[in-house]
């Protein structure tokens, strides 16, 4: 035993200091085997510990590239499609302004418009008498009690 | 053949006599893991699994293993390290309640490797023995690093990162105790 650890038990007066060294191991023994082949099988742990891994192949990577590119003018074609019918809505929503200036430009239309137009009667400038006649022979009224 | 440790890493360090170099260190320390291990998780099918990780542990970091401590503190620190992980996660007891934790003699019994015969020895190693067996956890395993294995007080601090001044008391007190064990007894 070690002689400071020795004087230190001497100095407590322990039966420990006054003995053979002994290793107490808690009365306990160990399947002989365990230790005994324990470097081949902790070796063997460690070999299959550093065996590589089998590598995680994501989904992209398995589709070939054919079906890759495939995928890929899928996706364009709808993003372009989507594109496509987002700009035609926007050409629905014009702003009033839009909408004024596109009719001040547009000169048939506009003439098309005049032309309805004149087809009203202004009822101002008729005269009672006018407005009568009109009532009588078109509506079947009687109009001398007006 | 009993290398050296300076010997053992140097077969280590060069990955064509990694092998053999790991197989003198395990020959060389495995019965010393084993006890202090088993001091601290106490069944053998625990233990095996503690001894399992530190092993790996000590092959994934063996080569960056730079020798500013003594190989065996390298080796005793993995392995207490690992049990203490191993009963933490394992959430058996938390470490407060291992390092108080009484002893339960019969609990020995459930333990299939549990040598009854050995009680053959002479009759005072016998006692020192169960009264080594009645001490609080952390006690048993400072009582065993530095009676079993002679390790001094600054070793032992380095592996369980404890004060000197602590452990000194802790065996003194633990060598108090086998002392009134034996005389009631």
């Amino acid at each position: 035993m070690n002689t400071e650890i020795r004087e230190e038990l001497q100095e407590q007066k322990s039966t420990l200091g006054n003995i053979p060294k002994h290793y107490f191991v808690n009365n306990e023994s160990i399947a002989a085997d365990y230790l005994n082949g324990l470097e081949d099988n902790i070796w063997s742990k460690i070999q299959a510990e550093s065996q590589p891994k089998a590598a995680s192949v994501s989904l992209w990577e398995r589709f070939s590239s054919r079906a890759q590119l495939a995928m890929a003018a899928s996706i364009a074609f709808v993003g372009f499609g989507i594109f496509t019918i987002i700009n035609t809505q926007d050409e629905f929503n014009l702003s009033q302004d839009d909408m004024l200036c596109y009719l001040q430009n547009e000169d048939e239309f506009v003439d098309n418009i005049q032309k309805d137009s004149k087809q009203y009667v202004n009822l101002d400038s008729l005269t009672n008498e006018e407005i009568k006649k009109y009532i009588a022979e078109n509506e079947g009224l009687d109009v001398k009690s007006i | 053949m009993k290398l050296k440790d300076d010997e053992i890493l140097t077969l280590c360090k060069s990955p064509t006599t990694l092998e053999l170099g790991l197989r003198h260190l395990i020959s060389q320390y495995k019965d010393k893991l084993y006890w202090q291990i088993k001091r601290i998780v106490d069944h053998h099918d625990d233990v095996e699994e503690v001894m399992q990780s530190v092993w790996i542990k000590v092959w994934q970091n063996i080569t960056g293993f730079k020798g500013e401590s003594q190989l065996s503190t390298w080796l005793y620190r993995i392995a207490y390290n690992e049990s203490i992980s191993y009963l933490q996660g394992r959430k058996k007891q938390n470490l407060a309640d291992w390092e108080l934790m009484e002893p339960t003699l019969d609990d020995k019994s459930s333990d299939p490797l549990f040598n009854h015969e050995k009680y053959d020895y002479k009759e005072i190693l016998a006692r020192i023995d169960k009264a080594i067996e009645t001490l609080p956890s952390k006690q048993k395993l400072i009582f065993h690093y530095r009676y079993n294995e002679e390790m001094p007080y600054a070793q032992i601090a380095d592996v369980t990162g404890t004060s000197e001044g602590a452990l000194k008391a802790s065996f003194h007190h633990a060598v108090k105790k086998i002392e009134e064990f034996i005389k009631k007894n």
